[in-house]
């Protein structure tokens, strides 16, 4: 047993020493030999898919493995090969080939480069349909605006084309021929640009590479913003009633070169009272015309209306009139009564519209319009006085009573 | 029941046995592992877990064209496609180490990822493994379009740093440039590559797009002044032989024959001379024949000229300038000044061109005159220093210093990340202060860079990069900026990370200092003289560190000096603790450490040896971050100052100390 134990002592001071002379850095293959290779009968060029093949001769390399390195676009691959005899044949495998662009293949022995050679792999025909990329696909027709179409022809194998390649690109602008435009290919693709052309409508785009085709393309040439606007009044009842609206409208609004603006364009009605903005209004054009309908105010005023958006606008001024008659006041007993309030077309006034009274400019009372009449009992305290000054205020408008 | 007895015996002894050997095993693998196992390695696996998508920031130069297709590429947009370009580098390069098409899918278009995943996996069946990195892009843009949806451009001379291994041995490691066409794409808000192929790669090497530098170079050259017509008055001498560009006039002349003879015509030479009637003229009148030209004065023109290597300058002496004044000007010794021009005396003439040496000269002039020390506050010491940074114990630390007749101070720079929770741009501003400071007190500074460990994996290139670009870009221009000290003691990096990975490490480091700082010395600190050998030709100076006996010093100098082909030397490091205690039989007295730093300054002065001292203070507390928590690992570190603990200073002090002491 002891034997046994000696044998375990040894084998851990073995172990451990081992251990210690282990370097934990990165260790390199240990290769000595020498040796050349050289690649021979490759070409230069392949087409995608291509089976390559390549004859490798060496000189001192026999029982050796060499690596075989495809230095490609996006790394590395890597082939062990064992030489039995000088030259040697290596075929890649077909997978490899079909990616293309330059690749450079290395042989390598013992951190050695011993050969390389740089090869070409160029894509097949187009097939399916051309990648395309069109923006912006509206364009405004007065300004100085472009789109852009961009196609991205594939091969089966999703290779980008050559550059000896070349697209057929068809526009067809409104009103005008078919233009047709060959242009080759930089960069992996190729381009081109679209103008508004002056002329509303669409512009259709086509092109073609070999046999491969885009899907229909289309940019849409739209009027461009509105440029003079004139604001009519249609509707107006010149009183502070808020039952009652103003209908405006707009001229048929017309772009830079006079086309009518696109429906849908927003146009703004800006309201100002004493020089400030009360209100803003968003409407939206149809064939061309903007309407608004704006509620009355509830207090005689002056509006000024006009657009922004637009680079001149007519600017037209609404003045509302007080809307009340007189305002009728007589106590009945011990109660208040305002009232038959009437408007300008001998109606009542809205329910709902406040008065406000006040007692001898001390003591506030608020009620709201009913059917034309408003009514307070009189505080106790007002009843006892001998003189009471009693005034009431309606939409601005105020009388006294003293009784 | 004898026999029970002796089984038991034997059971209990052969326990025993086992026992004290597994111990025995215990204790020699605790020790070798805590032998080997330096804080170094602590650290390693912290950093080693921040590496993540922003350690990987390769430069990217942009070159768009005058007349772009489709749109200008706004900053804005160029910033987030390269990010997305960047990042798709990123996780290729991932892929190809881990050997996973993780965060592919994100940037890359699906016919893409499979060609990629193909790659992996017949790599993958072999148990090769391509870890690498990109360092270097040089976008050429071909294309934005008008909507912003696609990008294509050319990425020309990609630099690729690859390592290959198989089964943990590195098979080969190689650097490629490669220049590829790409399209990228917009889509669901990211930018993905949709088409990338490599094309040819005419020029494979690095491409140097930096503006050019504007070197004021001065020539001699002749200017005339337009010319004028200056009327002088008419000399009638039948004696005096006439001027260059006079004539005497003989008899029988007449102004006609002479505009003949002299290419011009009578009204020239009637208002050349201010001749208003033909009858002024009169016999030996010497008239001028050829217009006024003032004497074109010779005027040195000091102009642009378009260099890219660093080289000497000339300078034109203006009028009451001398050899002194343009070397304090310059803040040179005015012998260099006169060596360069080979000038035999100190006068200067206006005009005059001088050649006068760069920046990076003058730095490697100043070498020579090192002394200094290596510095640390007392309370701070290392990664501390950073933390709890106080610029007033640094002044009075640099008055300390500068009372000892010293010119430089060593600070030590941590890699970004080490410390936690210090922003590396708050401490380039604590850095630039204790500069100012220096500046200040006339004292000149070494910078060494990524102090504590970093690692020199191909993905920490690009983070270290970032920070050296960071930092001389920062600094370079400052006044009290001596050098720069790439890294602290890498040799003993050596064993743990492989020599050759470092050393490419560093090289690397050198050959983009050079580009982001020309102007300044670099050098690298070994950690004892044979090492510092490694490199020594692509360095200014040649730095190293000595802990030995002092009478070996020059010996090792001689033999360094040799290796390095006579590169000037720097004895960045040295000294010794006073670290005796009863406890500590085999530590040194404080007067030993003096005997020791005296010895050691003699043999430097004597062998004109710059150098920088292991330092001014004892230091009170040791990081346990940087030494461990073994006390006995640290504690003589805590011994090396000129100045103990409580402030006194040390017999070793006054080694150092420049003025005579009263007995």
């Amino acid at each position: 047993m002891r034997k046994y134990y000696n044998y375990l002592i040894w084998f851990g001071l073995i172990a451990l020493i081992y251990g210690c002379n282990v370097k934990p850095g990165e260790a390199e293959l240990q290769c000595n030999k020498g040796g050349t290779a050289e690649i021979l009968n490759i070409k230069n060029k392949y087409k995608a898919g291509d089976p390559i093949n390549m004859e490798v001769q060496t000189e001192g390399l026999e029982e050796e493995v060499v690596l075989i390195v495809w230095d490609g676009k996006f790394g590395e691959q890597y082939f062990e090969k064992t030489i039995y005899s000088e030259d040697f044949t290596f075929a890649f495998p077909d997978s490899i080939s079909i990616y293309s662009g330059f690749v450079t293949i290395k042989i390598i022995h013992c951190q050695n480069l011993l050969s390389k050679k740089k090869i070409y792999i160029s894509s097949l025909h187009p097939v399916g349909a051309i990648e395309a990329y069109l923006g912006p696909k509206t364009l405004a027709i007065d300004q100085n605006m472009q789109s852009m179409l961009c196609l991205i022809p594939k091969d089966k194998y999703g290779n980008a084309l050559e550059e000896s390649d070349s697209i057929h690109f068809s526009t067809k602008y409104r009103n005008m021929d078919n233009i047709k435009v060959k242009k080759g290919i930089e960069n992996l693709l190729s381009f081109i640009k679209i103008k508004n052309n002056r002329q509303v409508g669409k512009v259709l785009l086509g092109a073609k590479c070999e046999d491969t085709y885009i899907d229909e393309q289309e940019v849409a040439i739209v009027e461009g913003p509105m440029q003079e606007v004139k604001i009519n009044i249609l509707e107006l009842h010149p009183y502070s009633d808020q039952r009652q609206i103003v209908h405006l409208n707009t001229d048929v609004i017309l772009d830079e070169l006079g086309n009518i603006v696109a429906d849908g364009t927003s146009v703004i009605f800006v309201v100002y009272e004493k020089g400030e903005i009360k209100a803003q209004y968003q409407t939206y054009t149809v064939s061309g015309i903007a309407n608004i309908y704006i509620e009355n105010p509830k207090k005689a005023t002056t509006w000024d209306v006009s657009i922004v958006g637009a680079p001149k606008s007519s600017e037209i001024q609404l003045t509302f009139y007080d809307n009340l008659e007189s305002i009728p006041l007589r106590i009945e007993k011990e109660h208040l009564v305002v009232g038959p309030v009437v408007g300008s077309l001998d109606q009542y006034i809205p329910d709902g519209t406040e008065v406000s009274v006040t007692f001898n400019y001390t003591i506030h009372k608020n009620l709201q319009i009913e059917h034309g009449f408003a009514r307070l009992k009189i505080p106790e305290t007002i009843l006892k006085l001998d003189e009471v000054i009693c005034e009431v205020e309606i939409n601005n408008q105020k009388v006294k009573m003293i009784y | 029941m004898v026999i029970q007895k002796n089984i038991l015996y034997i059971v209990l002894t052969r326990m025993g046995y086992l026992v004290l050997i597994a111990i025995l095993l215990s204790l020699l693998a605790n020790m070798y592992t805590y032998f080997s196992h330096s804080q170094t390695a602590e650290l390693d696996v912290e950093a080693a877990q921040l590496f993540n998508l922003e350690y990987h920031t390769p430069t990217i130069n942009w070159d768009q064209p005058k007349v772009a297709n489709g749109r200008l590429l706004e900053q804005f947009d160029n910033d987030k496609i390269s990010r997305a370009y960047q990042n798709a580098w990123y996780f290729l390069n991932e892929s190809l180490r881990k050997q996973t098409s993780i965060g592919l899918n994100d940037y890359f278009a699906e016919h893409l990822v499979e060609e990629i995943e193909g790659m992996i996996k017949t790599n993958k069946q072999k148990s090769y493994i391509e870890d690498r990195v990109d360092l270097e892009h040089n976008v050429d843009l071909h294309l934005f379009s008008i909507d912003k949806q696609v990008i294509a451009f050319k990425d020309r001379n990609v630099r690729i740093k690859r390592k290959v291994s198989k089964l943990n041995q590195i098979v080969y490691e190689q650097e490629v440039f490669k220049s590829y066409e790409v399209v990228m794409t917009l889509a669901d808000g990211k930018w993905k590559v949709l088409q990338m192929k490599e094309t040819e790669n005419k020029n494979p090497g690095r491409i140097i797009r930096n503006a050019p530098r504007f070197v004021m170079d001065s020539t001699v050259t002749f200017v005339g002044q337009k010319a004028i017509n200056k009327v002088e008055e008419v000399q009638v001498n039948c004696k005096t032989k006439p001027k260059e560009g006079f004539h005497r006039i003989a008899k029988g002349e007449t102004l006609y024959r002479l505009s003949k003879k002299y290419n011009t015509s009578v009204k020239n030479l009637m208002t050349w001379n201010g001749i208003k009637n033909i009858s002024e003229i009169k016999l030996c009148s010497h008239l001028r024949v050829k217009p006024f030209v003032k004497e074109r004065k010779k005027i040195v023109l000091v102009t642009p000229k378009v260099k890219r290597a660093v080289d000497k300058k000339n300078r034109v002496v203006e009028e009451n300038e001398t050899i002194f004044s343009i070397a304090k000007e310059m803040n040179i010794d005015a012998s260099l000044l006169k060596s360069i021009n080979n000038l035999n005396s100190n006068d200067l003439k206006p005009d005059q061109v001088l050649q006068v040496p760069n920046l990076l000269d003058i730095n490697k002039e100043k070498v020579k005159n090192i002394k200094g020390i290596n510095y640390y506050p007392q309370d701070t010491p290392w990664w501390d220093f950073w933390v709890e940074f106080d610029s007033k114990i640094i002044r009075k630390d640099l008055i300390a210093i500068k009372q000892l007749k010293m010119n430089t101070v060593r600070v030590f720079v941590p890699s970004d990340g080490v410390i936690p929770g210090l922003q590396f741009n708050v401490m380039l501003d604590k850095l630039e202060t204790l500069m100012d400071e220096c500046h200040q007190l006339d004292l000149q500074v070494m910078i060494t860079m990524f102090d504590f460990p970093v690692s020199f994996d191909l993905d920490y290139y690009n983070k270290s990069e970032r920070q050296l670009e960071g930092l001389m870009n920062r600094l370079k221009n400052h006044p009290a900026l001596l050098g720069w000290d790439l890294k602290n003691e890498p040799d003993l990096d050596f064993e743990r990370h492989g020599k050759k990975k470092v050393l490419q490490w560093l090289e690397y480091l050198i050959e983009r200092a050079r580009e982001y700082d020309p102007k300044h010395l670099l050098t690298i600190g070994w950690s004892n003289p044979e090492d510092a050998v490694n490199l020594a030709d692509q360095l200014d100076l040649v730095s190293y560190h000595y802990y030995r006996d002092p009478k070996s010093l020059k010996l090792d100098m001689l033999k360094l000096k040799r290796a390095v082909k006579n590169k000037p030397l720097l004895l960045q490091e040295f000294g010794l603790p006073s670290d005796w205690k009863w406890y500590k039989p085999f530590g040194h007295s404080e007067d030993e450490q003096a005997e020791y730093l005296r010895e050691f300054k003699q043999e430097m002065e004597e062998n004109r040896l710059p150098y920088l001292l292991w330092t001014l203070y004892d230091f009170k507390n040791i990081p346990t971050q940087v030494f461990g928590y073994k006390k006995w690992t640290y504690s003589k570190q805590k011994y090396f100052g000129l100045i103990d603990k409580k402030g006194n200073k040390k017999p070793a002090y006054y080694v150092f100390f420049p003025y005579k002491l009263k007995q």
